[in-house]
């Protein structure tokens, strides 16, 4: 039972973070119908900026969570300017946008190589690393920072989402473009604005997986599969299925190491992406209307 | 375009240039560099039938390519069989594994279908590694057997014998270049088309769409194991870490470098990227940053591929040699339109009978107990409030949605809950509420497709181009034509079907409709959108079509034009059938009356 509960422990907080890169993916798909290849290293980013500034410059860790997000939105916010909205300027096909994600991505590693190097770097964790002990179950503090951040972010989307205008005017953008510029929301601003959030959001589930497996250049692929598939398996484009699909990646790769093997814990998730898009397409919590795009 | 002259000039230049190359003096490094790129050539092209002509993205690529690569290097490595047998078993290998994932998978589309495609791939690559038995785990399999002609080793340390091996991928290359060609031209080609601008039309000219993707995935894996086993037996050395999703990305890269949906594109996006990735190799992270400049200038500069910018070039210089492009369009038409088409004896016999049809959508019970007849040869016309389920019974009828309960015979045969692609074949054509042309074919072509179930020719003899099959698209050609121009849409052959006015695009809705050599057909709301003018020229069109002995059953809220066409009306409101008689009879029942305008809370009392 113990050991239940310390795999337990451990999957929730890897699903916290699964479930932030999860909720950028989605927030960036609902506005602009995107499949943003650059996710995970939009997500390492944010751990890079953790070894330099909390790492090398010991800087408090809310000011690095600040510069993170902010560094890393404003980025995407960039490519979203100086490259997506060119090309949709040239009635460019889904498929160059989706290239020019890759783009990015590949970008961001070389670019990451350069700067911080090959090797895997640590991140200093907020709080102390002594294990805390509760009811013969070890648990990591910067556990607890992981779970805390996620719940904070969701709860800030929730918030947005069901009481501010920007957040309704944001959802109805990405329901029908043309429909909410004829009642005066600016969709480019909306789409400029999830790009940001969406930026922000992987860059704080990097920062935040960081202390737990180590920074490196190369880490952004295994992160982008994960938060594909929480996303698809929560449901795409919806914000409670983020969290849910995020947390059930945590939970089958967690269990799955700990009674299969690790070996397989990548498959067993996929294998349950698999056997959900083809029961399911629209995820546990997506809306059963599935729209298929020619690419 | 280039004339056909220069083009079978450029061709045969470039095949003795590429069958030379061993003699020219390159280094074996050289050479290998040019086995590398047909490979990957190889394996760009099967990923271009998939995502170029059938529009689905696989990001499991990489992960077929390897299942051949293992699947041919165990059997010739364990002493099984040659490489010569053991690559074709190989491809079906891999079109086998392609089928049991399309089956389920393909019932998936656009990024849905990526994702699920993903998932796959990326437990391809665990099992690859994790399977230490068999494939020899992540230190990969060593000590292949180089593949053997007539007693000779086709690859090995000596330049060449690495010439030898350039040869066999070389044939291979353009076999597989020549096979997708031919499959994605002509009629063949026309079909994977039709299934990627719409399923919905497909299926109402006849076509199997689900057989038509199963297939195309499982043949688009198949090469994909050709690429494996011919890359398996030129390194004599496989690894997980060749079949990763990274690689599935690199082929995509490829395609979309190369240009998609040309076959020959993915062919030099292939060459560019091999040589760039050996050029760049030794600089590190630098190559990603080279890598990521690339995707962004073909995607800025170059949006169509470098197939494309290749093509533009070419039609620069066409045209300034005088240009041929037009000439096609411009072909005078002289066919007779009666004389070439089809006609059926009309009677009075029941065509389509339809007892007792319910259809529930969960809480709304859209159709209800519904009953009617359709005789041949008439024009009866289908009528009713928004709302009232038109359109289900349409699609329930014509087998795009499934029936709860009830019975539709059509012909003297049941039908209820064929599949639609089967209905359309016993010869109930129809359109739709909202136009479903094949866009991406001509006006022309929309109609041949449809014809091509009528003039029919055997897939193997389409393929090798047997006289029969030139006969048969011969004919289907000059049907096709008659039928445009008694449409009015001649003038138009060559344009690609979304170009036309609105109003054009019903008329060609129609005309390819017909082209299935129909008994019936159904047209929902083919008068919606027409002005005055273009009404009374459908109506027209339709009388036509009926006096030829085609039955018509059609949906419409344009009152004028339905009494003025139909012979006999049924009315639907909120699922019931409510009326059904002449459109005089129709259009002074009360309850019809009361079901267009309501009913004051005095008349409703009154009927209670």
């Amino acid at each position: 039972m113990s050991d239940f509960l310390q795999l337990l422990v451990g999957a929730v907080t890897l699903g916290a973070i699964y479930a932030l890169i999860a909720l950028g993916f989605n927030l960036i798909f609902a506005a602009s119908r995107l499949m943003n290849f650059a996710q995970g290293d939009l997500a390492m980013l944010g751990a890079m900026v953790g070894v330099t500034l909390a790492g090398t410059l010991h800087l408090p860790f809310s000011l690095v969570v600040l510069a993170a997000v902010v560094v890393v939105g404003l980025l995407f916010l960039a490519f979203n300017l100086g490259v997506l909205r060119p090309l949709a300027k040239r009635n460019a096909t889904l498929t160059s946008m989706v290239m020019a994600t890759l783009a990015l991505s590949m970008f961001l590693q070389g670019a990451a190589e350069l700067i911080w190097g090959r090797l895997e770097q640590a991140v200093p964790s907020p709080v102390g690393s002594t294990p805390l002990l509760v009811g013969g179950i070890v648990i990591v503090p910067h556990y607890l920072v992981v779970v805390g951040t996620s719940a904070v972010a969701f709860l800030a989307m929730f918030f947005f989402f069901r009481r501010t205008l920007t957040g309704k005017a944001l959802l109805a953008t990405g329901f029908e473009p043309e429909a909410a510029r004829l009642v005066g929301i600016n969709p480019v601003s909306m789409v400029a604005l999830t790009c940001f959030l969406g930026g922000g959001f992987a860059a704080l589930g990097g920062l935040i997986i960081g202390p737990i497996t180590f920074a490196a250049p190369w880490m952004g692929l295994s992160l982008a599969v994960k938060g594909f598939a929480a996303s698809m398996l929560g449901g795409l484009g919806s914000l409670p299925g983020a969290l849910l699909g995020g947390l059930i990646v945590g939970l089958l790769e967690t269990f799955g190491a700990g009674y299969v093997s690790s070996a397989y814990s990548d498959a067993i998730i996929f294998l349950a992406l698999m056997l959900i898009l083809f029961v399911r397409p629209a995820g546990l919590l997506g809306s059963p209307l599935v729209t298929g795009e020619h690419f | 375009m280039l004339s056909k002259n220069m083009k079978t000039v450029a061709t045969a230049v470039l095949v003795v240039l590429l069958f030379s190359l061993p003699l020219l003096p390159l280094t074996k490094y050289q050479l290998h560099l040019a086995n590398l790129i047909a490979i990957s050539a190889i394996l760009a092209m099967s990923l271009d039938l998939l995502f170029g002509y059938l529009g689905q993205m696989s990001l499991a690529h990489a992960g077929f390519y390897g299942v051949g690569a293992y699947a041919a290097a165990l059997l010739t490595t364990h002493g099984i069989m040659s490489f010569w047998l053991a690559t074709p078993v190989a491809m079906v290998v891999c079109g086998l594994v392609g089928v049991l994932l399309g089956l389920p998978a393909l019932r998936l589309t656009g990024f849905y279908l990526a994702m699920a495609t993903m998932a796959f791939g990326i437990i391809l690559s665990t099992l690859f590694v994790q399977s230490v038995d068999l494939t020899g785990g992540p230190n990969g399999l060593l000590g292949i057997n180089p593949p053997q002609f007539f007693g000779t080793d086709l690859i090995g340390p000596q330049k060449g014998i690495v010439g030898n091996y350039y040869y066999l991928l070389l044939i291979a290359g353009i076999a597989t270049y020549l096979f997708l060609r031919r499959l994605t031209s002509g009629r063949t080609g026309r079909i994977i088309t039709a299934v990627r601008d719409s399923t919905l039309a497909a299926a109402a000219v006849g076509i199997n769409t689900r057989i038509v993707q199963i297939t195309i995935f499982g043949l688009s894996c198949a090469f994909a194991g050709l690429a494996g086993s011919l890359y398996a037996h030129l390194i004599l050395y496989i690894s997980p870490e060749s079949f990763t999703f990274t690689n599935s990305l690199l082929a995509l890269l490829a395609v979309v470098f190369g240009g998609i949906g040309t076959i020959w594109g993915p062919v030099i996006g292939s060459a560019i990227l091999t040589i760039l990735g050996e050029l760049t190799r030794s600089f590190g992270a630098y190559q990603l940053l080279f890598y990521a400049a690339a995707i962004v200038f073909v995607i800025m500069i170059v949006p169509h591929g470098i197939s494309g910018l290749l093509r533009d070039i070419a039609g620069k210089v066409s045209r300034r040699d005088g240009g041929t492009a037009s000439r096609r369009s411009a072909a005078p038409c002289d066919v007779q339109p009666a004389a070439a088409l089809p006609s059926f004896e009309a009677g009075k016999a029941t065509l389509l009978s339809v007892h007792g049809l319910s259809k529930r959508f969960g809480g709304l019970q859209a159709l209800q107990d519904v009953g009617f007849e359709v005789r041949a040869g008439e024009i009866k016309a289908l009528i009713g409030p928004n709302g009232s389920g038109k359109t289900t019974l349409f699609n329930c009828i014509s087998g795009f949605e499934k029936a709860d309960t009830g019975r539709v015979d059509f012909s003297g045969k049941a039908i209820r809950n064929l599949a639609a692609y089967r209905i359309a074949r016993a010869g109930m054509a129809r359109s739709f509420q909202i136009v479903q042309l094949f866009t991406q074919l001509t006006v022309a072509e929309n109609v041949l497709l449809a014809g091509q179930r009528v003039y029919r020719a055997s897939l193997v003899g389409t393929f090798l181009g047997f006289s029969e099959a030139t006969r048969a698209e011969r004919e289907n050609i000059a049907a096709a034509e008659a039928l445009l121009v008694e449409a009015g849409l001649h003038e138009r052959l060559s344009h690609k079907a979304s170009t036309l006015p609105y109003g054009r695009q019903r008329i060609l809705e129609i005309a390819r409709a017909l082209a299935t050599n129909p008994r019936l057909i159904l047209l929902d709301e083919p008068a919606a959108g027409l002005n005055t003018g273009e009404a009374l020229q459908l109506a027209d069109y339709l009388r036509r079509v009926r006096d030829r002995g085609v039955t018509i059953l059609v949906v419409e809220h344009n009152m004028a034009f339905v009494m003025g066409l139909a012979d006999s009306v049924v009315v639907l409101d909120r699922g019931r059938i409510i009326a059904d008689g002449t459109p005089a009879e129709v259009q002074n029942d009360p309850g019809v009356i009361a079901a267009y305008l309501g009913t004051s809370p005095a008349e409703a009392a009154l009927d209670a």
